[in-house]
């Protein structure tokens, strides 16, 4: 049984490496396994050879890629230096530093957080609103911007994750 | 005043500064003209009423404001008012988002503009940006939802008169 953290970073590790293959095509296995989870060519040969060992999968990027992420979750490699290997769990540091920065906030509108407290340049100011509004849904006219829903949307575009992790490393 | 008499004095305030803002006048007749639409007989004799009466300043703010004080007290019809100006649009729009939204299947904010309120693509960004303006917050939570939109709407009358033409009233 997996934990909540180690759910939650599996789930990450697992669109980090989707998102690295994402629009590439690769010629042999042990490639996909290289850029998707940033091992070295020995490794992936390793997991590779342990993969055939065991069982017949497709060769698609998906097939490689669930193969991989299963085995993680049944403790084959540790799940937080897999997550170390991508830069870290970027979701709990943006949360924590943004959660440390509101403490000292004192109100105004959502644009004075987005540029004070999350430190987004005026240019991509709207871009970055639009996406997240686009992110938030409602059955009816009923959103909340809110730091939680927010720190979601990040989680859910890792591109903005990373913005946001560097603007907030820059700091 | 009734509940229902403030809103639409109050409304009416905010028009009627509204329709004389930045601009300048010579008479104070054209002043009333401008600022509650009123016929040129009508003023005259509205500020013959006023000068008989008392001595105001010769601003934009002064006579405003007097007629607004006789309003209050009763000096002509606040329905009567609100007609001249259009008719109560912030309640109009209600009606007709509350007939919209019942043809919403759920989506985003951009889903809800566009679908209920009947915002052009163009206009998207823009409406969005000033409505977000609008909204303040202690902490990082902010009320997106019907209540806030409408009361966007009141505040700005451009916008309500833009909404208003959005949905043809």
């Amino acid at each position: 049984m997996l934990t909540a953290t180690e759910d939650r970073l599996l789930k990450y590790i697992e669109g980090r490496a989707r998102e690295n293959v994402k629009g590439k095509a690769f010629y042999k296995m042990t490639n996909i396994l290289e850029y998707a989870f940033w091992m070295p060519e020995e490794k992936a040969y390793e997991v590779l050879k342990n993969i055939m060992a065991r069982k017949n999968i497709g060769n698609s990027k998906n097939d490689i890629i669930n193969e991989y992420i299963d085995m993680l979750k049944k403790g084959y490699g540790s799940i937080q230096e897999q997550v170390d290997v991508f830069g870290g769990d970027k979701v709990s540091s943006v949360r924590d530093t943004a959660e440390r920065r509101l403490e000292k906030y004192e109100g105004g509108t959502f644009f004075d957080v987005l540029r004070d407290i999350y430190k987004i340049p005026d240019e991509n100011i709207i871009e970055l609103t639009e996406k997240y509004l686009e992110f938030l849904n409602s059955p009816s006219f009923i959103f909340r911007l809110e730091k939680e829903t927010f720190h979601k949307f990040l989680e859910s575009d890792l591109g903005e994750l990373d913005k946001q992790f560097d603007r907030f490393v820059n700091l | 005043m009734t509940v229902s008499n403030q809103e639409l004095f109050k409304y009416i305030e905010k028009r009627a500064k509204y329709n004389v803002k930045d601009k300048t006048f010579f008479r104070n007749t054209d002043i009333l003209k401008e600022a509650f639409l009123i016929s040129d007989d009508k003023a005259y004799e509205i500020l013959k009423d006023i000068m008989s009466r008392k001595s105001i300043k010769n601003t934009k703010e002064a006579v405003v404001d007097e007629y607004l004080n006789m309003l209050g007290t009763g000096y002509d019809s606040l329905k009567e008012q609100v007609e001249l100006f259009g008719g109560h649009k912030l309640a109009a729009i209600k009606k007709e988002a509350e007939f919209k939204f019942r043809k919403f299947n759920g989506g985003t904010i951009i889903d809800v503009f566009k679908e209920v309120y009947n915002v052009e693509d163009k206009d998207m960004p823009f409406i969005i940006m000033r409505y977000m303006e609008s909204l303040t917050a202690e902490e990082f939570a902010f009320k997106v939802n019907v209540n806030t939109f409408h009361k966007f709407l009141e505040e700005n009358l451009d916008e309500l008169d833009k909404q208003s033409k959005r949905y043809g009233l």
